[in-house]
Order: C-alpha cells, then structure tokens, then sequence
C-alpha cells in the first residue's frame, strides 16, 4: 500500500517537473535565442516527414503530367513560349530602364541600387496558425532567417526558421508580419501589416493620408529587410471611422499567397557595379550552389495604378 | 502480445502520428477544412495511455510533444505539457476506464481533447497573437473520432501480432 502511494507521489512529481520543463522552455524559446541549435538539430531529423507529407501531392502531379494528354502538353507549351515572348519583351524593355537609372545614379553619385541573388524553392507544408509556408531549401542552401521571399508577382514574406534542408516563411498576412510600404501614386509611407486573414492593414494611417481604392503599395525599403519597390498589395478599402483616429485600411496582397508553389528566396544583397557606361550588371553566379539564380534588381513595382 | 511487438505497433503508431501531422490539406482546399483533421498524436497518446498505460509513460508523452513542437514550430515545450498532462490524467484514470465501454472511453478523450485544446490556445495567446474561434471546439470531436478509430481497429492488429 505504502509502495502504491509513493509510486503515486513519483508520477505527480515527475510531472509537475516535466510542467516547470516545458514553462521554462516556452519562456526560454520566447524570449531568447538559445534554444535555436535544438530546433534546428531536431527540425533537420524530422525533415523527412515534411517531405513525406508533400510526396502525395507531388506523385499526383507526376502521375497527372504522364498521363497529360498530347494536345493539352502542345496547348501549354504554346502557353508558355508565348508568355516567354512577352517577358522577355518586357525585360529588354525593363533593362534599358535599369541602365538608365544605374547612368542617372552615376551622375548624381548616389549609392548603387542593390542585387539580389535568388533561390528558386518548392513549397512543401502550409501551416494556418502562424500562417507560414515550409520551403525545401534551408540553411544548406544558403537560406537564413530574415530574408525576403517573393513569388511572380509579389511579395510573399520572409524567412523565420531554418533548419538544413528546409526553412519557414511567415506570410505577409500573419498578423505579427509587418513591412514599410510607400503608395506608388502619392509617394506616402507607411506600415502594413497582417490582419490575419487574406489581407493587409495599414498601421496608423493618419485620416488625412493621400491614398484611395486602387493604389499600389510597394516595398519602401526602410529598415533593410525588404527591397525597395517590390509590390506589396493594392488597396481595397480605406474608410474612415469618425470613433476611430485612424483610416480603416483593406490591402489585398499583390503575391497570390494562396496558390504559388514555386517561389524566389533573395539571398544576399550586394551592391551593383556604378556602370555608367552601360555595362551589364554583374551577374556572377555560385557554382557551388546549383539552385541558386542569377543575381537580379529587385524593384519591379512600376507607377502605374489600375483603372 | 509480446513486448517487441508492442514495441513495434508503439513506435508505428507515434511514427504514423507525425506523418499525419506533417501532412497538409491540398492546394486551394477551403480553409475551414483544417478543422476537421483531428489531432492524431494527441488521439495516439491517449490510446496508449488508456489501453497500455505501462508502455508510454509521461515523459515518452513530453519528448513526443517537443518532437510535435519542432514539427509545426510551435512554442518548444507547449505540446510537451499538454501531452504530459493528458498522459498523467489517462494513466492515474486507467484502471476505471479499462472497466468502461469503446463510447464511454471515447467521452473522457473528448473531454482531455477539449481541454488540451483550451490550454494550448491559452498558451498561444499568452505567447503570441492568437485569435479565438469558435472551430476550436471541432478538432476535439474529430479526435475522440480518432481514438474510438484506433481502438476499433489496433485490436485485430495486436491479436495478429500476438500469433
């Protein structure tokens, strides 16, 4: 009876250790760094079950493109060679601007625009609560936490965990996501941030803001995390709520956060070459790296507004 | 049955578990549709606790959870205490619940689910900017759902592991 008991007050004991444990942990993890090394030993060993849950989606896609019919593989590739020829259309077009601008700045003596070296990722997890993504590239592939992550036509988010072989992006959308926009119309500042749900608010914004319904918000750059220009979002709503000091702000993210599966990580940023005599930009690519993209101006975000 | 077949099915399951966990809806799937996925590992650790108490004990149940917290990036130590509590209440409750129906041992799971749930929300939003929803109470019901699952089926498994 007596050996019951005690074998009783042990299990309470361990548990009330194993509480004070994990209140430590979670205090520990929250509040400081040194728990990183653990996550990332861990978070490596388990990878394989984060490629393992991705392999049913990626077989069906396998299965699905072998048994493409011939005139649907025609279809798309005729798709495709067009959009090509539209891209690259726009590109020389793009590049002519680049050259002038980089002239422009030469002249003026300002510091060159920034480059960045890109990494192509497959996305291979999807968590709701935080609304993060997992990529499968990681720190082996040069990914670490901070970076920017982009997809075609937007800004997606950026990089808040790594392990290896994988990493973790927080969406813009998250609620503790926040990045400094400008309005490409008016030139305005300003802070967006997730709400939550599938879209953005501005933080702030005074009432007598110069931004309407359909303005392009773009990266503004300041604080250095994110690249000047990029597109963030377009403004959906902005009302005003005379019990609220502030706009009431709607912005629909520009990335489709929703639907992209391939997306560009931006590694390193260096400073391009002051070419004013119009040479190409260096684009110098590692070779020890083969995933990693040729290094590529940023600011895409052109001002021009809808309607 | 045997102890290393015990041993096998226990790890099988806790691997099953982390898979299911791992693995996510498809592209474009509606959101609420997350809800309805029970939470297996939870539902994994009770089985073991309520059906074989001696073979995972609470700190097996807190290391499985540090392993669950990797996995979703979650607050280290959070899964770790709930799995840990739930364990520590199904084992000291064990020798009743033995006693007890499939359905009556469904309604304790439900009930250390929905607790689970509620302490796991309370942690989060202590910790970080979390959200109340009222979905919250679907996931516990999906897995009572798959405990009564297990229970049905590991049976005819165990028994053919015993042969």
């Amino acid at each position: 009876m007596g050996s019951l008991f005690a074998r009783e007050a042990t299990g309470t004991h361990r548990l009330l250790l194993l509480i004070a444990l994990s209140g430590t942990l979670m205090v520990l993890d929250q509040n400081t760094p040194w728990l990183k090394p653990l996550r990332w030993t861990v978070g490596t060993a388990l990878s394989p079950l984060e490629f393992a849950g991705h392999a049913p989606y990626k077989a069906a896609a396998y299965v699905s493109n072998s048994f493409a019919s011939r005139a649907a593989l025609y279809r798309q590739v005729a798709g495709l060679e067009r959009e090509n020829r539209e891209l690259h259309a726009a590109a020389l077009r793009y590049a002519a601007v680049a050259r002038e601008n980089d002239r422009l700045r030469a002249l003026f003596n300002s510091q060159a625009p920034l480059r960045y070296e890109t990494l192509i990722a497959e996305l291979i997890g999807l968590s709701v609560e935080p609304k993060e993504v997992i990529l499968d590239k990681g720190s082996r592939h040069g990914v670490s936490v901070g970076q920017p992550v982009i997809d075609a036509v937007g800004l997606f988010g950026q990089v808040v965990e790594t392990t290896a072989v994988t990493s973790r992006v927080l969406l813009v959308t998250d609620p503790s996501h926040a990045v400094p926009v400008y309005v490409l119309r008016s030139g305005v500042r300003a802070i967006a941030v997730g709400d939550g749900e599938a879209s953005l608010t501005l933080k702030y914004a005074a009432p007598t803001m110069d931004i309407r319904v359909g303005d392009i918000l773009a990266c503004s750059g300041l604080g250095g995390r994110f690249p000047r220009g990029y597109p963030v979002g377009v403004v959906a709503s902005a009302t005003q709520d005379s019990a609220e000091p502030f706009l009431r702000t709607t912005v629909q993210p520009s990335a489709a956060l929703d639907r992209s599966r391939h997306l560009l990580v931006l590694l390193a940023n260096t400073p391009a070459d002051n070419t004013a005599a119009g040479e190409e930009p260096n684009s110098a690519t590692d070779p020890a790296r083969p995933d990693a993209g040729e290094s590529a101006d940023i600011p895409l975000a052109t001002a021009e507004t809808p309607g | 049955m045997n102890p290393e077949s015990s041993n096998v099915l226990l790890f099988a399951t806790v691997l099953g578990a982390l898979l299911l966990s791992a693995a996510r809806l498809p592209f474009g799937a509606p959101d609420w549709l997350r809800w309805l996925g029970p939470d297996w590992a939870l539902a994994v650790v009770l089985y073991w606790a309520v059906i074989a108490p001696r073979r995972l004990g609470v700190i097996s149940a807190w290391l499985f959870g540090v392993l669950l917290d990797v996995l979703h990036s979650d607050l280290l130590g959070l899964h770790g205490l709930v799995f840990a509590s739930a364990t520590f209440a199904a084992t000291r409750l064990q020798p009743r619940l033995g006693l007890f129906s499939i359905a009556q041992q469904t309604g304790f799971v439900l009930l250390a689910a929905a607790g689970a749930e509620l302490v796991r929300v309370a942690l989060r939003a202590a910790a970080t900017t979390t959200d109340f929803s009222p979905f919250l109470l679907v996931p516990p019901l999906t897995t009572a759902a798959a405990f009564a699952l297990l229970v049905a089926a590991f049976p005819r498994v165990v028994n053919r592991l015993a042969q």
